[in-house]
């Protein structure tokens, strides 16, 4: 099984930072129709998926919700198993989160059991293999970002750095994957969901992407990605 | 959470800019959020990536913060060429164009729409209607102060005293710096623009907007920069004499009641004299008492032949009263009562009495006086006159803003002060009230009054001391050169933030703008509901004890904060700066009080390996601390006979020669020399070996100066005194955190230990109150001030475990304690939830609550120091 790239939906807890933490579900016709469950924290998309279930569960809306993802179809789905109706809810910056989890913010969702994406999540990429080497110690590292078109670097100090290339299939990508390669991400390597060391070398590898140094398209139909990264992974002291 | 924090994240900002008094949002790129109150239009031209760092760096030997400048681009777009061009109608104002003024009279109306916007000044206002009835051209129905600016006092004869429709004036605008968060894949947050934006940066405009290549550029100090920025000089001017004048109204009347009774209580004669002695004088007009008397005079004799007799017994008035005169006493001393001791009492301006030799033996007089209706409505003497020979009644009386005396009651007679009338070399309204006079040669005089005719002042109410207790009448040479200062008085804190935000405006800027235009910085007071730029609250917070109540006395003519304030503020190792309020949604940039004393325990963030950016520079450094002087001289000017207190370590100066620091403190009153001292002492005691150092950090960091933060650094540029190894972990206080724009990479100057390590000490909760039962209470509720120590410790640590002890009750050891779970600020206390008892902890009125047990020691609790014997907890 190859592994995967998962993104980070950032929230504070609180009202400040909106997007992309709230999710927010009406159910037909109970009372409260609207039930909003905002992310207490920054979580790595699997981990959000599990969150937002959670907190749908304690908010005690009527319906009982999984909020899962398909790898295999790569859509995300919402749905209650007790047979209560309801739609998700893409309000204004919101819309941040629909296309996150793969939905379309400007469609118009009636009242139903099961609601899956239409499209591959921005949270998240399957890939059909990664190829890593062993992080390196650095000393000294860049981290490349792109803000309103113009690119800055900065560096970070006391971090190792790995890098990684990423092969996918451009057709299971997310329309806009090229979001999913900033800050802070989770790189797993296989299926292994816990972390790198030096006894589980499969783990998965977080950090932030500091540089994208190549980036090529194969196959005669150009239908492949070989995406390069690098990814500064912080060392505790 | 400032804007920041999600950038580890892979999210961004966009910047935008406002500009006092030009309602246009200047962004990076367009939004369709909507504009802050105001501001109705955007203009994606904003261009930050050429600017330098902003942000705050203190001067520890100044007290004063530095704030870096801003410098921005415009893009050269439509929107901004409408901006940058001649205004097509400008007309001179032809009257004063007071603060509430709602018609702005001009020369003509050539060029003005009739309704739209007009700029004086830096202020905009906008009007919507036109007049020129009276050939009086004028704007009407003006909104004062719109597009963030304030509403301002315009006098004719200034340069501002101009109308135009597109702003004269740039120089002095404030200039703001948002910054809004944005997603990972580029969308604004927040219901509006403003939502979650957090201000980076604040300052008034001191360059451009000016042509570079094909764009704009507009460079802006730092609000805190205004600081050093020397207020109004102080006017000058010739005695012309000392005579006190008074304003006269036409509306002034004087009525004297006199009646004269029989034996047998019938009445003998009734006459009622009612004059109005100033009736066709303009209101305002001032005159000297002798002025004052001949009119009186005048009045009276005018009036008494037209009395008439009310008791109908046909005696003439002119024969009866025709010989009273009017005499005063203008310039009368103390009354001396008792025991050689001088008593002051009201304040007169002048006596008038009446003589007479005609009242009729054994018969009484009642005289009823009343000298303009608001002062008197009723008789007030009741006299007795001499049963024999002539009568001699006295009335003291003053006009207008004095008060009424009582005709036979001596012991109030004083008429103690008098006038200074000053020929100014440039003519103004704008000078302060109060304020000092310093006169060649002379002590300084202090005045309570000021009032104007043409180019001459006229000072009244004039004292020799600042506090203005001692009247004093001014003994000075015509052509005497006079100085007009502004001395401020009071507690040190208050004088300060009275320079901070008086406008001359009375009251506009906050409840401190209370001195006279130019004697005041006029920081911002805010606009739409916003907090003012200076937080007051601060101040009071942070300036606490001896401080809270040392009085000043501030001469400001002339001087800046920085030249008044530097030695007082470095003295007390205290800070004035912009800084980040996180205390308002939009973390506002105002200036406040920080501490800048080395050491302390409760930090907020902390700064690790991680966090360290190495791109441009080794990520450490270390820069030069202030020097450790063995030498303090204190100086505290009064007048010509400054006050100086020196401390010398000669022990210190045999071995290192003599390093000496120099300050200035303008205290007043009573010199506090003991304090002086110390502080003196305190600053040759501080650490030889305390480091400063300078970190390039990651944009995610939030921390503000004045603030302490825990440093874990392994770096080898650092060093750790108490170890004596490389690297550092420990308290800092930050100096200053600049921050790059382009990258939001911070630059921040911290303050660490050397050889000296330097805790706090552990703060101690009295329970006011508990619900539950004592020895399992569900809620304990301390006073507010602990919410942050208690609610840090909870979420710097994941537990909270506090000790309980009962002060004076023999269980000062402790009775066991409580866990914690939930610290909550209830708006006016800290209330302590999801409590766990141990030891057998049982709540009194008695209870204290601390923290406590070593076995829970974070790195958050082990930096405070045991209140017992200053040992550090851990």
């Amino acid at each position: 099984m190859a592994g995967c790239i998962e993104g980070f939906a950032f929230s504070d807890g609180t009202a400040k930072f909106r997007a992309v933490n709230t999710l927010v579900v009406e159910e037909q016709p109970t009372s409260p129709l609207t039930t909003a469950c905002r992310l207490s924290g920054p979580l790595v998309f699997r981990d959000a998926l599990v969150s937002w279930q959670a907190m749908l569960f304690s908010l005690t809306p009527a319906g009982v919700y999984a909020v899962t993802y398909d790898a295999t179809a790569r859509r995300v789905t919402i749905a209650t198993t007790n047979g209560i109706h309801f739609r998700p809810v893409w309000a204004g910056l919101d819309a941040e989160l629909a296309r996150w989890l793969g939905f379309d913010p400007n469609a118009t969702y009636g009242f139903l059991t099961s609601h899956t994406g239409t499209a591959v999540p921005r949270g998240r990429c399957d890939l059909i293999g990664v190829d890593s080497d062993p992080p390196e110690d650095a000393a000294r590292v860049d981290m490349t970002q792109v803000r309103l078109g113009r690119a800055f670097a900065s560096a970070f100090g006391n971090h190792s750095v790995a890098r990684l290339t990423l092969l996918s299939r451009r057709d299971k990508q997310p329309d806009d994957w090229c979001w999913l390669l900033q800050g802070r991400v989770r790189v797993y390597l296989t299926t292994d969901t816990a972390a790198q060391s030096a006894t589980n070398l499969d783990g998965y590898l977080e950090g932030a992407v500091i540089n994208q140094p190549a980036w090529d398209r194969l196959d005669d139909d150009e239908s492949f990605d070989a995406m390069t990264i690098e990814l500064a992974i912080p060392r505790t002291t | 959470m400032s804007v920041w924090a999600p950038t580890e994240f892979g999210w961004g900002v966009c910047y935008w800019m406002t500009i006092e008094g030009i309602p246009v949002v200047w962004i990076e790129r367009g939004t369709a959020l909507t504009l802050p109150d105001g501001f109705t239009t955007q203009d994606a031209s904003l261009v930050i990536d050429h600017s330098s760092e902003v942000g705050q760096l203190i001067d520890r030997e100044k007290g004063i913060g530095a704030g870096f400048p801003l410098t921005v681009q415009l893009l050269d777009t439509a929107a901004i060429r409408t901006w940058v061009r001649r205004a097509s109608a400008s007309s001179a104002l032809t009257k004063d164009f007071l603060a509430t003024d709602t018609t702005l009279h001009l020369t003509n109306l050539t060029g003005w729409p009739g309704s739209g916007a007009a700029w004086v000044g830096l202020e905009r206002i906008e009007y919507s209607g036109t007049a020129t009835s009276g050939g009086d051209p004028r704007l009407t129905g003006c909104t004062r102060g719109t597009a963030g600016t304030h509403a301002r006092t315009v006098a004719l004869g200034s340069m501002g005293a101009v109308a135009s429709n597109l702003p004269r004036w740039w120089r002095g605008r404030q200039v703001r710096l948002y910054a809004t968060p944005l997603t990972p894949s580029g969308a604004m947050t927040g219901a509006t623009l403003a939502d979650e934006a957090d201000e980076i940066w604040r300052g008034t405009i001191d360059q451009g907007p000016e042509r570079q290549g094909g764009i704009w550029q507009i460079t802006a100090q730092a609000l805190d920069r205004k600081l050093a920025v020397k207020l109004a000089d102080a006017v000058t001017g010739r005695v012309v004499d000392t005579v006190a004048r008074y304003p006269v109204t036409a509306a002034e009347t004087l009525a004297v009641h006199v009646t004269c009774w029989n034996p047998d209580t019938t009445k003998l004669w009734e006459f009622m004299v009612q004059i109005a002695p100033y009736d066709g004088i303009p209101d305002g007009t001032l005159m000297t008492p002798a002025e004052q008397q001949a009119k009186i005079q005048k009045a009276w004799g005018d009036a008494v032949p037209l009395a008439p007799d009310l008791t109908g017994n046909g005696h003439s008035c002119s024969a009866i009263l025709g010989d009273w005169t009017v005499y005063q006493t203008d310039a009368g001393k103390p009354y001396q009562e008792g025991f050689g001791e001088f008593v002051y009492k009201a304040a007169w301006v002048w006596l008038l009495g009446f003589k007479t030799s005609s009242v009729p033996l054994y018969n009484l007089v009642t005289i009823g006086l009343a000298f303009g209706a608001a002062n008197l409505t009723k008789p007030i003497c009741n006299v007795p006159c001499a049963p024999v020979g002539p009568c001699s009644i006295s009335i003291f009386y003053s006009n207008g803003q004095h008060m009424v005396g009582v005709a036979n009651d001596d012991q109030q007679i004083l008429v103690a002060h008098s006038g200074l009338a000053v020929a100014l070399d440039l003519p103004t309204s704008l000078l302060p009230q109060p304020g000092t006079l310093l006169v060649d040669g002379s002590p300084n005089i202090y005045y309570k009054f000021v009032m104007f005719d043409t180019n001459v002042a006229y000072f009244s109410y004039l004292y020799s001391d600042a506090q203005m207790t001692k009247p004093v009448i001014a003994s000075v040479s015509p052509d005497a050169t006079v100085r007009i200062g502004s001395t401020v008085p009071g507690k040190a804190m208050d004088v300060l933030l009275k320079m901070l935000e008086s406008s001359g405006t009375g009251g506009a800027m906050g409840a401190m703008d209370l001195l006279a235009a130019g004697d005041g910085y006029a920081l911002d007071a805010g606009v739409s509901g916003e907090l003012s730029a200076v937080d007051a609250a601060s101040f009071a917070a942070v300036a606490k004890g001896d401080l809270a109540s040392l009085a000043v006395n501030v001469d400001v003519s002339g001087q800046s904060v920085e030249d008044v304030y530097t030695g007082l503020l470095a003295l007390a190792q205290l800070g004035v700066m912009l800084r980040g309020d996180d205390g308002t949604g939009q973390r506002l940039q105002r200036i406040g009080l920080v501490s800048t004393e080395p050491g302390g325990s409760a930090w907020d963030v902390e700064i690790r390996d991680e966090h360290l950016l190495t791109t441009q520079q080794e990520p450490v450094a270390s820069i030069k601390a202030r020097d450790v002087p063995n030498t303090c001289t204190v100086t505290v000017p009064a007048g010509n006979a400054p006050s100086v207190v020196m401390v010398q370590d000669l022990s210190a100066m045999a071995l290192q020669g003599k390093l000496s620091v120099d300050y200035t403190v303008p205290l007043s009153g009573i010199l506090p020399v003991q304090m002086l001292t110390q502080w003196a002492w305190a600053r040759l005691a501080a650490g030889q070996t305390e480091q400063v150092i300078e970190l390039h950090l990651v944009p995610w960091l939030d921390f503000q100066p004045g603030d302490l933060v825990h440093l874990k650094l392994t770096h080898f540029a650092v060093w750790q005194w108490s170890t004596g190894t490389p690297g550092y972990t420990g308290v800092g206080r930050v100096l200053g955190n600049p921050r790059r724009l382009l990258d939001g990479a911070i630059v921040a100057t911290i303050l660490i230990d050397g050889q000296l390590t330097k805790e706090g000490l552990c703060p101690s909760a009295t329970v006011t109150s508990f619900t539950g039962p004592a020895g399992a209470p569900t809620t304990i509720t301390v006073e507010q001030r602990f919410y942050k120590h208690f609610s840090t410790t909870l979420a710097k640590q994941g537990t909270l475990r506090l000790r309980h002890y009962e002060a004076g009750l023999g269980n000062e050891a402790g009775g066991g304690g409580f866990a914690v779970t939930t610290v909550t600020d209830t708006g006016t206390d800290c209330q302590l939830s999801g409590l766990t008892a141990s030891g057998g902890a049982t709540l009194s009125s008695a209870s204290w609550l601390t923290l406590p047990e070593n076995a829970t020691a974070g790195d958050y609790q082990k930096g405070f120091a045991h209140v017992d014997d200053g040992s550090i907890w851990g």
